[in-house]
């Protein structure tokens, strides 16, 4: 059974709404998943190209100092520029490509001061984390979740597997890429994500009681989208290398491609939970995607993937059969 | 009722949370327990047999040497029989097609008879070119298509094939054969990735109106725009090429006109969708398709014509990008107000 919202305010004891209210409710629509990304794939790219433009014409882009002023300086105007007007689209992409610009300042400038990708992704998911909750933009606050879990991934996974000062594997490396450290660096990495969106959703009429949604729901749709997309998009240079140039040995670490389709039908199931088509959509194209990067992933014999994947299948069709065929607890026979 | 609307409503009441709760329960936002075991099964069973599947392809990528070719063939047979064999069951038990297992059996089929045809052209050596093996791989898991009448296979189905047509019409240079024979009638790249363009049209236009027959099932709406979305790709793709002449190969001065016929009909079949879908008034999904390919291409044209000259077109390439989408966006959001009451599709 659904209600409509009239129903639904006369079972709750609500009053209806008045004229006002109902014309400010008719301009309230959701946007639709595929205009949200034009937006945000327009204004991360505007972005790049404003951070270019500034950094040659203003800056010596060597000076981390001076990278770190302008991070502060472009986030500080995209915060006003959505604090004077939320509602205007064009303020709300020039702000998102001046975040932009900003955000990828920081990295930047860290990058400079310690070279390797770890200390850049960390400080980056230290400023996404941060943007979640200052920006008030549910578009940027989204999309903040989204590669504040990315970042986490991305320092786990350099921190761990390369040298303090290095872009590539290597044997002083924290950890060696044994079995346990791969699964437990991919736990890290994700176990605190999937834990938060479990909380977000086991919680969600607490935190709306708050007031909380403004910052919850956007943050809850990235991380969900995180869970599927962000080990892709953590180390790049490796999940899209279709040239199949300069692969390296990743040793267990071949392993995080499937770690994470078990994370992206976790997101799958968040989605159902949330009954959200696009993100069940959005999740299972993740899937799809670390199963063909699991394929290409080097570290571990085709073999012994193909034997995982088969084990993996027939576990899965045996809970599935078990589920089908038992009857649930409390039905009558 | 969705949770966007949800909280817009609730948002000036002040209400408590077993009142949340009420509510969600009441506008159907929270599945049910039987709901959550129903998904449950489908999942499990769907990503098992996609995993089966997967694994078995690794498994004869694998190229493991101790196998016989006769181990290796009868295994993948035994598996296309016993995929074949569980369709089968489920279709004279109890045929309802739109559920999880027969469908799921169908897949894994398509998957497990790609597999056998890469093995077949590994140990025998055919010399196929790899968009030839793709070409018949979708033939062969063409029957499995019409017979599952499913949305999911009609997907996997149509991404076998675009992978043969974007081998086909990518990979192809100066120099092979195929190319030779493009060359000879004056074909240039722009125009041969016109052609899955079309097939990718076609398709989308297939599935669209079948929503409306008796193969409603095979053809959910979001097949009709996965389809229309690898059409525009490659229509995207194919202005680009012309925006960009230097990755246009060679005889650009004779390819001219065939650019210009590229360029007007990329942008005729446009204007006729957005003339179909304003008529329509159901899906925005189309326009912003179209809103999307402007806003790439008139990008492309500006990177082109006026980045290189100073680093003053990087200003002007960031404004117009933040202008252009601003516009699109705001002129997308107001059909999507106007057209909400009459849409079919969960946006």
């Amino acid at each position: 059974m659904t209600m409509n919202r009239y129903e639904l305010l006369n079972a709750l004891q609500l009053p209806l709404p008045d004229e006002r209210a109902e014309l400010a409710a008719a301009k309230q629509v959701e946007r639709p998943w595929y205009i949200s990304f034009m937006l945000g794939a327009s204004g991360w790219l505007a972005g790049i190209f404003l951070l270019v433009f500034i950094g040659v014409l203003f800056f010596q882009p060597n000076a981390p100092s001076v990278m770190m002023i302008a991070c502060a300086v472009l986030i500080a105007a995209a915060w006003g520029l959505y604090k004077m007007d939320s509602a205007g689209a064009f303020v709300s992409q020039l702000a998102l490509a001046l975040s932009v610009a900003g955000q990828a300042s920081l990295v930047v400038a860290v990058a400079q001061l310690q070279p390797g990708y770890a200390w850049p992704a960390f400080s980056a998911f230290l400023l996404e984390l941060l943007l979640v909750f200052i920006m008030p933009n549910a578009l940027h606050r989204m999309l903040s979740a989204l590669f504040a879990s990315a970042a986490l991934a991305a320092a786990v996974h350099y921190g761990l597997f390369t040298s303090s000062r290095s872009y590539n594997y290597d044997l002083s490396a924290i950890a060696p890429q044994t079995l346990s450290y791969a699964i437990a660096a991919w736990a890290i990495s994700w176990l605190p994500v999937a834990a938060l969106v479990y909380w977000l959703i086991r919680y969600e009429a607490r935190w709306m009681a708050r007031g909380w949604q403004v910052i919850a729901r956007p943050a809850l749709s990235g991380l969900i989208v995180g869970l599927s997309f962000a080990t892709l998009i953590s180390h790049p240079f490796e999940s899209f290398n279709w040239s199949m140039r300069n692969l390296t040995d990743n040793g267990w670490l071949a392993l995080w491609p499937f770690l994470s389709v078990i994370a992206a039908i976790g997101g799958i199931a968040a989605g159902f939970a949330l009954k959200s088509r696009r993100l069940m959509g959005v999740c299972l194209i993740g899937a799809l995607l670390h199963v063909s990067h699991f394929y290409y992933a080097l570290g571990t014999s085709l073999l012994i993937k193909s034997l995982i994947m088969l084990a993996m299948g027939a576990l899965l069709l045996l809970v599935a059969y078990y589920l089908h065929t038992t009857k649930p607890q409390g039905t009558s026979a | 009722m969705n949770r966007h609307e949800l909280d817009t409503l609730i948002a000036p009441h002040s209400l408590s949370t077993p009142m949340i709760e009420r509510a969600l329960l009441l506008t159907d936002n929270r599945p049910s327990a039987a709901a959550w075991r129903l998904f449950a099964v489908r999942a499990l069973g769907l990503a098992g047999m996609a995993a089966m599947g997967a694994g078995l392809i690794f498994f004869v990528a694998a190229n493991w040497q101790s196998m016989s070719v006769i181990e290796r063939f009868a295994l993948v047979q035994i598996l296309l029989l016993l995929a074949l064999g569980v369709a089968w069951w489920k279709a004279r038990s109890n045929f309802t097609p739109n559920q999880g297992i027969f469908p799921g059996a169908l897949i894994l089929a398509t998957l497990v008879s790609g597999a056998l045809l890469a093995l077949f052209g590994q140990t025998y050596q055919t010399g196929a070119d790899v968009h030839e093996l793709f070409f018949i791989w979708a033939l062969l898991a063409l029957p499995f298509a019409l017979a599952a009448m499913s949305g999911a296979l009609w997907a996997v189905w149509a991404c076998i094939l675009n992978i043969g047509l974007v081998l086909y019409t990518g990979m192809h240079g100066p120099g092979d054969f195929v190319w030779a024979l493009f060359d000879r009638w004056g074909i240039n790249k722009p125009t041969m990735l016109m052609l899955p363009f079309i097939v990718n049209l076609v398709g989308a236009v297939l599935a669209h109106f079948a929503t409306t027959t008796r193969y409603a099932k095979a053809a959910p709406h979001w097949l009709s725009r996965l389809l229309l979305s690898f059409a525009f790709a490659y229509g995207i793709m194919a202005c680009m090429l012309v925006i960009q002449p230097q990755f246009n190969w060679d005889r650009i001065g004779i390819m001219t006109a065939q650019n210009y016929g590229v360029f007007a009909v990329f942008a005729l079949i446009c204007a006729a969708i957005a003339y179909y879908t304003l008529r329509q008034k159901r899906d925005v999904y189309p326009l912003a398709l179209i809103a999307a390919s402007f806003l790439v291409l008139s990008t492309t044209y500006i990177m082109v014509h006026f980045l290189p000259r100073d680093i003053g077109g990087l200003f002007l390439l960031a404004m117009w990008l933040i202008a252009a989408s601003t516009t699109l966006g705001f002129v997308l959001m107001h059909y999507v107000k106007a057209w909400r009451g009459n849409s079919v599709v969960s946006t």
